[in-house]
């Protein structure tokens, strides 16, 4: 075989492959249509395809219109950006921390949000553009503090997984205290702690919409930044990328994602974690399919998980968060035995 | 070419290279070589502007490396790192990462970048690993990846970090290969190494660094002449000439131990 042959063959392989991963994301959009559509639709009062469009179309009754823009489409728009913002920011920390196990509940970066959201509707009770800022300051801050304390120290990847817990029980503790001191009513506190979307505001949910949109749109921008980062410092520098500078770039917009998801649908578990690693079995860790997917396998997932919370027990409804957890708690421990198995094997 | 000009180097105010006037010119595969903590990685990553410069200076063809942006640097040396596993990239795209140097807005590889990876690929025999997983490969396979890299880099210079560590001997002799291959194709490739009968045996320019200074730089020829190793190392070496005319040394622990009988000194 000649060499221009060959060249012909492994392009062909190439287009072949692209065009693999390129169908998982158009079945994933698929998907993310249906669950959009269905989370819409259904709940206590079942609004049909037909009724919806009559709605969209300006008639229809009175009643499906005020369920459909004022409940039903602010709550499933508040899932896929929460969603897909969590998961996003968890491909992003994984990626930056080079830790499997990273994601940002699991190393405080949720409850850093979480704490700066009271802390913020305790002081400022009515400013609701305010909190998607907090939020974030909160995320960075406890972003860089496990950073730096990975960094300091050399921390194992089991390790950081450690400290992350401490740093999760003292920021929740410190929430707590807030609470307890505030006027806040206790279910609003309890809501908050498990993540849900009960009672997502607009106001809350444009600002921080409009931030996990910029910065997901930056993150995918600069994805080969971020694949090269993935391949260790030294290797990083020595492509000529500016490590430190980008690092704190994408700590920052991991910090975007994650605070303005927690900054109104509370310290919803597990989303960050479970995306990235599906989609690496899916797609591969390319980060220019690695990132869509995750962002439409997020929105989806936390779509359906709420869809669920609704329904399955009605008329009672479960906090998503709940839900996120009994599916999310099991799949982080398998990842944990299977991470220790792998280093021991090292 | 790159030359360092009476280097001090280390971490923070930590001193651990010393006065060092040292450089890898083209054409040549120039071995660093020395006892554990000697300093040799510190030598390298100061190359590649990875430590702090405490005093001298180091240059980058002829022009002082802090005068060349990350990138421009990034296009005139390459570094091939320990063979370890770090991300979970194909073979293909991780080899594409060696362009990352010449990306420009908006930032995509071209067709061009594409043919390169193919190339690099193609001339280290590895074409059929191109869309295998960096982890699944062995030692040897990964190291040939990351080489593939480097040559997909395209630069004058290749700095490469104990290449030889974990790969078996017919891997490690392979490589040897490979890189005096390349040395002869006119790069600079600078490698550190631990098994000195290989460097004597394929290098250009032998490095030795013996508690952070430069103990000798010289030919292999100059350094067995000066008994450079037999100090630093505390080694008896010997050379004797095989029964295919093939040259082989010998080391012994401890100095001055006389000479081996199984071998005709010259």
């Amino acid at each position: 075989m000649s060499l221009t042959d060959l060249k012909r063959k492994t392009g062909a392989e190439d287009r072949q492959d692209l065009g693999r991963r390129g169908q998982v994301i158009i079945w994933l959009f698929l998907l993310f249509l249906l669950s959009f559509l269905l989370s819409a639709a259904v709940g206590s009062v079942t609004i049909s395809l037909s009724d919806m469009a009559a709605v969209l179309a300006g008639e229809g009754q009175p009643m499906h219109r005020n369920i459909l823009f004022h409940i039903r489409l602010p709550r499933t728009a508040a899932c896929a950006l929460a969603g897909g913002g969590l998961a996003v920011a968890g491909a992003v920390i994984q990626n930056v921390l080079q830790n499997p196990l990273a994601g940002p509940n699991i190393i405080g970066v949720n409850a850093g949000a979480g704490l700066a959201v009271v802390v913020c509707s305790y002081c400022f009770p009515t400013s609701f553009g305010l909190m998607p800022a907090a939020a974030f300051l909160g995320a960075l801050s406890a972003m860089l503090f496990i950073y730096g304390l990975a960094k300091k120290t050399g921390a194992s990847k089991v390790t950081l997984v450690l400290a992350g817990v401490s740093v999760n029980s003292l920021l929740n503790a410190a929430s707590d205290m807030v609470h307890t001191f505030g006027n806040d009513t206790l279910t609003s506190t309890y809501s908050f702690r498990l993540g849900g979307f009960g009672g997502v505001s607009v106001q809350v949910l444009i600002p921080a919409g409009i931030l996990i949109g910029i910065a997901f749109l930056l993150v995918c921008l600069f994805s080969n930044e971020l694949e090269v980062l993935s391949m260790g410092e030294e290797m990083a520098s020595s492509l000529g990328l500016n490590t430190r500078a980008f690092r704190f770039l994408f700590l920052v917009l991991a910090a975007v994602l994650a605070g303005a998801s927690v900054s109104f649908a509370g310290l919803l578990g597990f989303v960050g974690l479970i995306a990235p690693h599906i989609a690496r079995r899916l797609v591969g860790e390319e980060c220019r399919y690695l990132l869509p997917f995750c962002a439409l396998f997020g929105a989806c997932f936390v779509m359906v998980c709420d869809l669920a919370a609704r329904t399955l027990w009605s008329p009672y409804e479960i906090p998503t968060g709940i839900l996120l957890s009994f599916v999310g708690a099991p799949f982080f421990l398998s990842l944990l035995f299977r991470q220790r198995r792998r280093s021991r094997h090292d | 070419m790159i030359s360092c000009e009476h280097l001090s180097a280390g971490y923070g105010r930590k001193r651990i290279i010393q006065d060092i006037t040292w450089k890898a010119e083209p054409g040549r595969l120039t071995v660093i070589i020395g006892p554990n903590g000697s300093g040799k990685s510190t030598l390298l990553k100061s190359l590649m502007g990875q430590t702090k410069i405490l005093d001298g200076q180091i240059f980058l063809e002829k022009r002082s490396l802090l005068q060349w942006s990350p990138r421009e640097t990034a296009m005139r040396m390459a570094y091939v790192p320990q063979s370890r596993s770090e991300g979970n990239l194909t073979v293909a795209r991780m080899v594409l990462h060696g362009r990352f140097p010449y990306l420009s807005y908006p930032r995509h590889y071209t067709g061009e970048d594409y043919d390169k990876v193919d190339w690099a690929l193609e001339k280290m025999g590895i074409p059929g690993l191109k869309n295998r997983l960096i982890p699944e490969l062995s030692g040897g396979e990964r190291q040939k990846a990351y080489l593939a890299m480097a040559l997909t880099q395209d630069t004058p210079v290749i700095l490469l970090d104990e290449p030889a560590t974990y790969l078996d001997i017919s891997w490690q002799l392979e490589l040897m290969e490979i890189l005096a291959g390349l040395a002869a194709e006119g790069k600079a490739v600078v490698a550190i190494l631990h098994d000195l009968g290989q460097s004597l045996k394929f290098a250009d320019r032998l490095t030795v660094m013996d508690q952070g200074a430069l103990a000798a730089f010289g030919t292999p020829d100059e350094i067995l002449r000066d008994q450079v190793l037999e100090k630093v190392f505390g080694l008896t070496v010997g050379r004797g000439v095989g029964g295919r005319g093939e040259i082989h040394y010998w080391f012994e622990r401890g100095a001055g131990r006389g000479k081996n009988p199984l071998y005709q000194s010259p």
